[in-house]
Formats: C-alpha cells, sequence, structure tokens
C-alpha cells in the first residue's frame, strides 16, 4: 500500500493504518532498532512505540514520508529505552561506540553553547550534510543516523574500513569546526 | 550529555539524506526474518508441493482465507512505487551521486590525526558486526548445509550474518550475465529474508513460492521453505519474473539433485 494512503488511514483513525505500516515497514524498522540495542525483545518494543505514537501524532501531523518518519521516531525509541537500561554506566554495544566518536565534536570541554536550539542544531547539521560530497553523507547517516557498524558502513560503499574511518573523522572534524565558526560551541 | 543533545539532532536531520543512505544499505539489508502468520500457508504449500500431498487438504479454512485475501491484493496492486520515488527526492539523488563520483578523492590525514583515528579504530573494532566472508567449508559447518551453486553460475563471495542465536548465509553470483544473491537461513516457517524494502507490484505466492518484484526499480525475489529452512533468491538488477522463476527452477533442479544436500 502506497504511504499516502496508510497516512490517510491514520487520518481516518482506521487501526488498519498500524497493521499497514506492520506490513511494509517492520523488517525495516527492526533493523533500525536493533542497531542501536542488540536485543530482539528490545527492539520490538522501540518498534511497538513507534506505531502507538505514529497514531498518537497523524493526525495532525502529516509526514511526508511515512518511512523516515517511523525511522526517526524508532531510532528515538530505541535510543530511550536503551538510556533506560544502561542509565547507570556505558556498554559496549553499538549506539556507545557512536556516541564516543560524536563527543569529539562536542566534547565536555567545548560544550555547545545552552543558548543553541535544538533546532538550530538540526539546521547546522543539515547544512553541514548538503556541503558534503554524496558518497561522505551517505557514510555519516549509515554511521550516525542508523548507527550501523563501521565495517558494515564500509562495506555498503564499497570502500575500505580504513577510508571509512578516516573519512568519519574528517567529518566529525569539519563538523567541529563549522560549530565553532557558527558560535555553537564555546 | 551533549553528544547525546548532537546524537538525538542527527535523528532529525532532513530526510533527504536518510532516504539517500538507505538506497545503499538496501542492496546489503541484514534483515532480522519476521514471522508472520500469513506466510503461514506458503509455507504449507511449499512443502505440500515437495512431497506431494494435495494442498488444499491439509490447510485450515483461515489459512485458506489469507492465501486467497494474498492473491487479491497482488492483482490489482500495479499503483505503488518504491517509497523513495513517491518522496519525490529522486532526481536530486542522482545528481548528488553523479557529483560525489567525480569529486570523491581520498585525502591522507596528518600524523595527529592517524592517532586520534587510531584510537577510535580500537574503539570500533569492538562493533559487533552480523556479516562476515566465508569459505564453502565454513559455510556448511555453519549452516549444517551444503549451498553449492548450479553449473555454469561464477560465484562472487560468501557471507555468513549473525543474527543473534541464528545465521544466516548468503552466496553472491553471477549466471547469464545477471547477478544473484541466494539466502538460506534455518526458520520456523517461510519468512521474510530477502532485505528488499521495496514497494512491490507484484506478490504473487503460487505453487509453494512466494514471488515479489518491484517492475520500476527491476528489483524482486523469490522465496521458498524446504525441510526446515527459508531460501530466497533475490536480484537488485535486472530482475523479472521469468530470470527469478529460471534460476529458482536450476536452484530446485539442483535441490533434489547435488547442490543443497542437508548434512
Amino acid at each position: 500500500m502506497e504511504d499516502k494512503l496508510i497516512v490517510d488511514l491514520y487520518v481516518a483513525r482506521n487501526e488498519q493504518a498500524i497493521e499497514e505500516s506492520q506490513k511494509k515497514y517492520n523488517t525495516y524498522l527492526m533493523t533500525v532498532a536493533t542497531n542501536i540495542l542488540f536485543n530482539r525483545e528490545d527492539s520490538e518494543e522501540s518498534v511497538n512505540d513507534t506505531y502507538m505514537s505514529a497514531w498518537n501524532m497523524i493526525p495532525p501531523h502529516l509526514p511526508e514520508c511515512l518511512k523516515t518518519f517511523l525511522a526517526k521516531l524508532t531510532r528515538s525509541k530505541a535510543i530511550d529505552i536503551y538510556r533506560g537500561k544502561h542509565a547507570a554506566k556505558r556498554g559496549e554495544g553499538g549506539f556507545d561506540l557512536v556516541l564516543e566518536e560524536l563527543e569529539e565534536v562536542i566534547s565536555d570541554d567545548g560544550a555547545v553553547s545552552d543558548n543553541m536550539e535544538y533546532e538550530e542544531l538540526v539546521s547546522e547539521i543539515n547544512a553541514f550534510l548538503e556541503k558534503q560530497k554524496a558518497e561522505a553523507r551517505k557514510l555519516f547517516v549509515m554511521r550516525y543516523f542508523y548507527m550501523d557498524p563501521l565495517k558494515d558502513c564500509a562495506a555498503y560503499l564499497g570502500m575500505s574500513e580504513a577510508k571509512a574511518k578516516s573519512m568519519l573523522f574528517r567529518m566529525r572534524a569539519d563538523l567541529k569546526d563549522r560549530l565553532l565558526k557558527e558560535g555553537y560551541v564555546i | 550529555m551533549m553528544s547525546e543533545k548532537l546524537i538525538k539532532a542527527i535523528g532529525d536531520i532532513d530526510e533527504r539524506f536518510i532516504l539517500e543512505a538507505d538506497k545503499d544499505r538496501v542492496k546489503h539489508a541484514v534483515i532480522t526474518p519476521i514471522k508472520r502468520n500469513v506466510y503461514k500457508s506458503v509455507a504449507a504449500a511449499a512443502c505440500i508441493a515437495l512431497v506431494g500431498v494435495g494442498a488444499l487438504s491439509t490447510m485450515s479454512k483461515n489459512d485458506r482465507f489469507e492465501m486467497k485475501e494474498m492473491a487479491s491484493e497482488a492483482a490489482p496492486a500495479a499503483e505503488p512505487k518504491m517509497s523513495m520515488i513517491a518522496s519525490g527526492n529522486t532526481t536530486t539523488t542522482a545528481a548528488m551521486e553523479d557529483a560525489a563520483e567525480i569529486l570523491m578523492e581520498e585525502e591522507l590525514p596528518t600524523e595527529g590525526a592517524m592517532e586520534a583515528i587510531n584510537d577510535t579504530a580500537a574503539t570500533v573494532a569492538t562493533v559487533i558486526n552480523p556479516m562476515r566472508g566465508v569459505t564453502f567449508a565454513q559455510m556448511t559447518e555453519e549452516l549444517h548445509l551444503k549451498v553449492t551453486l548450479p553449473e555454469g553460475a561464477a560465484e562472487n563471495n560468501r557471507y555468513i550474518y549473525d543474527l543473534g542465536d541464528e545465521k544466516l548465509g548468503e552466496v553472491n553470483f553471477a549466471y547469464d550475465g545477471k547477478e544473484y544473491s541466494l539466502r538460506v537461513q534455518k526458520t520456523e516457517e517461510l519468512s521474510d529474508i530477502a532485505g528488499l524494502y521495496y514497494t512491490f507490484d507484484v506478490d504473487d505466492t503460487a505453487k509453494g513460492t512466494w514471488l515479489r518484484l518491484c517492475t520500476s526499480e527491476q528489483v524482486g525475489s523469490i522465496s521458498w521453505y524446504n525441510n526446515e529452512y527459508t531460501y530466497c533468491l533475490i536480484m537488485t538488477q535486472d530482475a523479472s519474473r521469468d530470470a527469478l522463476e529460471n534460476m529458482y527452477g536450476l536452484v530446485m533442479d539442483a535441490l533434489h539433485g547435488k547442490m543443497i544436500n542437508k548434512e
């Protein structure tokens, strides 16, 4: 079923909306969640929460792209679940490794200004990505949005792990520079 | 923690970028098998076809109803397109990819940077990667199954995906100028192991097989269930019903001959 029709079902408060979303995107959303949680039960929980959130958010929100809308929700739910279960200390999962890498961009000794609005930060990241070459941008999204293991990212893009590491390192440094120049890092 | 703020912000990036990256991920996606009741009908039919028992006699009324529903859904569903195209970003994405091919070049990091990279590398090395290259012998041992290709097929590589307690085997090969992937996984019933996130305009279950095609993208798969294993033949280029069914025939011929022998 086309996304638009599924969204129409949500708007009409027809529970088939969830069934159709599941049918079309369940496996995709499970991979998004599993990359963060490494646990099938928790991943299923985050995906189920996603459908409930979508049910509650549509309407009034009408996503232009249902797939990415659901993926963003799942990612956020999975991070919340992960945080809830690993509040005391960091584990060794993919999420923590990604977090560590991103600490290079915004470290505790160079924190993002409290004045910086969340929307501004998103907008800066979008502008940063827009300027990247396509291959680099894809790599960044695979690693930091999907949280795919580095080896997988490299395989998806047909490059060596060393090259992927090097590109990510440069992008993190460039992003940090950008945030510094814009006064977002103090 | 500020890095958490950043990671959350990355979660809200423009959907164009997500879809752009997703296109490459789709080609290699690892799927956690889903178990949908509706597939029981197909699995039952597959087993029945193989042992030569009349299919309908063993299917429940519900199963028959589900099969009927699936057939009626599949036939008229010609309008869906890949969700990426529906979002209207195809042109932008293609242009960005073209630009990347021209512009992409490797620069070596400085010595200081290399140190930082090495630190990161040490951390990254602990990432759990579900995909690894294997030999024929390793795959046979791990899947308890010999996955041999039909005569004339040129094997490119073999992988095992570690999915928790489960393992999925994949063999990529070329035959008659076309590229195929054959995936095999031990499952309780026919499961979706194709790893294709397209909107399929063909979705047929017949003769014990489940065939899906996205004709606009020429992507498709044909799956079947046999002796506790789900098999899935995938084409991500030039897919057509004929190509999939012909290769399925070759694989099935081999299945009853020498290609796949359970040990």
